[in-house]
């Protein structure tokens, strides 16, 4: 059975920081190919469980399924690019393949400019390394696409052009959204997964 | 199965996350004239600068040569040349030079691989890491010449220069390696993990861009010493042949022209072989870009 077919299931994930927590007991299940939106106020663990189901995070109880094998291709909060390196090569580094010839370039040209394929990526604007960071998990050949609130640094014009690259690379590929913009979900055709706001201690 | 079955109980607790990461608020991007890095001075402009400063500093030495006016204390920049010149068409010039500068080199290049060696097991292995402490702290701290005539003990004096060479070079890569291991930032390793990159790609991309800065100042730092250090070791140590031998020939016969000029010869060889090993390693690190 190829890895995977059956989705990602968490099952009674709790997560707590300083005795506080972020997640309590929550159960989720990402079918295969699925696009899903996370929405829900700052604070309330959208972050965190993305990470959880990155591995990058261990939850405090609970259990995710779905994941052994899989090609993760994650956009972080940060854009954790190398930023001595050029744009091309942070592309390169991540593509779990080798990059068709252009690849990148034309990816890049899409998104960008051509030219900021040789430079280097402390040379660029916000908005252009974020841009970088997208381009760098649709080109990475992974076919979970994790995204924690791609869009934010990018204005509207820019926004409509990514969001068109992203729906173009989604065919066969399951999309976990974090986003504070509902809309952004509904462009990509996501089903929409609302949390609720973090309740204080009585 | 396209329905996803969502439990989210209702929680209790405050959820705010601490230490959950800063956002960024930047907004748009800017405009590219704004994104360029600002422009550097010209490379012409930078060269006529220092030759300037370079020609200041000859005539503070002539004047100040010819306010003494004997040529034994202080010789002037013009009797040096000459001394140069007429050394520059004797055999044993070229051959000192090969005999210093290959070994004090191959100390200097020893100790660029087992300071990357041993700082990488130390980044790896906490227990290594105490374990050399002590001994990086002692080399740093004892005199060079303790060690010359430590050494003088136990090896011929032909090899004297490698080990002092690479005694001196060793601690700073050490450290410097060491320190660029630990800023490295963490949430790029994490990234490298959630990617499943390579343990070569990773090396390559990840750690060696990162450590490329902390490595050309460990590296322009430490030939330096290993100059001022292997030269000192040659004059204590007289191997035959040696660059430190004609200085200290020359200091026996009071010959001051001859002083300075290996004194020189000492300060060019090593301006020339740190631009040559930075040049080195800035190609190794834009080759590195490309594998």
């Amino acid at each position: 059975m190829p890895c995977g077919t059956e989705g990602i299931a968490l099952r009674n994930i709790s997560k707590s920081y300083d005795g506080r927590f972020v997640l309590r007991d929550v159960s989720l299940t990402f079918a295969e190919g699925g696009r899903y939106c996370l929405t829900g106020p700052s604070g309330c663990g959208k972050t965190t469980l993305l990470h959880i189901v990155m591995g990058i995070v261990a939850p405090d109880s609970g259990t995710v399924t779905g994941m052994d094998g899989r090609a993760i291709a994650p956009v972080f909060q940060e854009n954790r690019l190398c930023e001595n390196l050029s744009a091309g090569t942070n592309l390169r580094i991540a593509a779990r393949g080798k990059l068709k010839s252009g690849q990148a370039a034309e990816m890049l040209d899409r998104l960008l400019l051509p030219e900021t394929l040789h430079k280097p990526v402390r040379t660029l604007s916000g908005g252009m390394k974020r841009r970088v960071a997208i381009a760098r998990a649709l080109l990475s050949g992974g076919g979970l696409l994790l995204f924690d609130e791609p869009f934010r640094e990018l204005d509207e014009g820019t926004k409509a052009r990514v969001l068109d690259e992203v729906r173009r690379e989604l065919s066969g590929k399951t999309l976990i959204l974090v986003t504070h913009d509902p809309d952004e979900g509904a462009r990509l055709g996501c089903e929409p997964i609302r949390f609720p706001a973090p309740a204080h201690r009585p | 199965m396209r329905d996803s079955t969502i439990s989210h109980k209702p929680r209790e607790d405050s959820t705010r996350r601490a230490g959950s990461p800063a956002q960024d608020d930047r907004g748009e991007p800017t405009p590219r004239r704004e994104q360029d890095p600002p422009p550097r001075r010209g490379g012409s402009r930078r060269a006529l600068t220092a030759a300037a400063a370079v020609a200041a500093w000859l005539v503070i030495w002539l004047a100040a040569a010819r306010l003494i006016g004997q040529e034994m204390l202080l010789a002037s920049p013009e009797a040096v040349a000459q001394r140069l010149a007429e050394l520059a068409v004797t055999p044993g010039f070229w051959s000192s030079l090969a005999f210093s500068v290959s070994r004090i080199l191959l100390g200097f290049c020893l100790a660029l691989a087992a300071g990357l060696l041993l700082a990488a097991a130390a980044y790896r292995l906490s227990a290594a890491a105490v374990f050399l402490r002590p001994f990086m702290s002692a080399v740093k701290a004892a005199p060079v010449a303790s060690y010359i005539i430590l050494c003088l003990l136990f090896m011929p004096s032909r090899g004297l220069s490698v080990f002092i060479a690479f005694t001196m070079a060793l601690p700073v890569i050490y450290t410097n390696v060491l320190n660029g291991l630990f800023a490295m930032d963490p949430k790029l390793l994490e990234m490298a993990d959630v990617f499943g990159i390579g343990p070569a790609r990773r090396i390559v991309s990840l750690y060696f861009s990162q450590l490329i800065p902390h490595l050309l100042s460990a590296c322009g730092l430490a030939l330096g010493l290993c100059w001022k250090a292997g030269v000192a070791a040659e004059v204590i140590g007289l191997p035959r042949g040696s660059i430190g031998e004609a200085l200290y020939q020359a200091k026996i016969f009071v010959d001051t022209k001859s002083v300075m000029a290996w004194t020189v010869v000492v300060i060019a060889i090593s301006f020339l072989l740190e631009k040559a090993l930075l040049g080195l390693i800035r190609r190794l690190a834009a080759l590195a870009e490309r594998v």
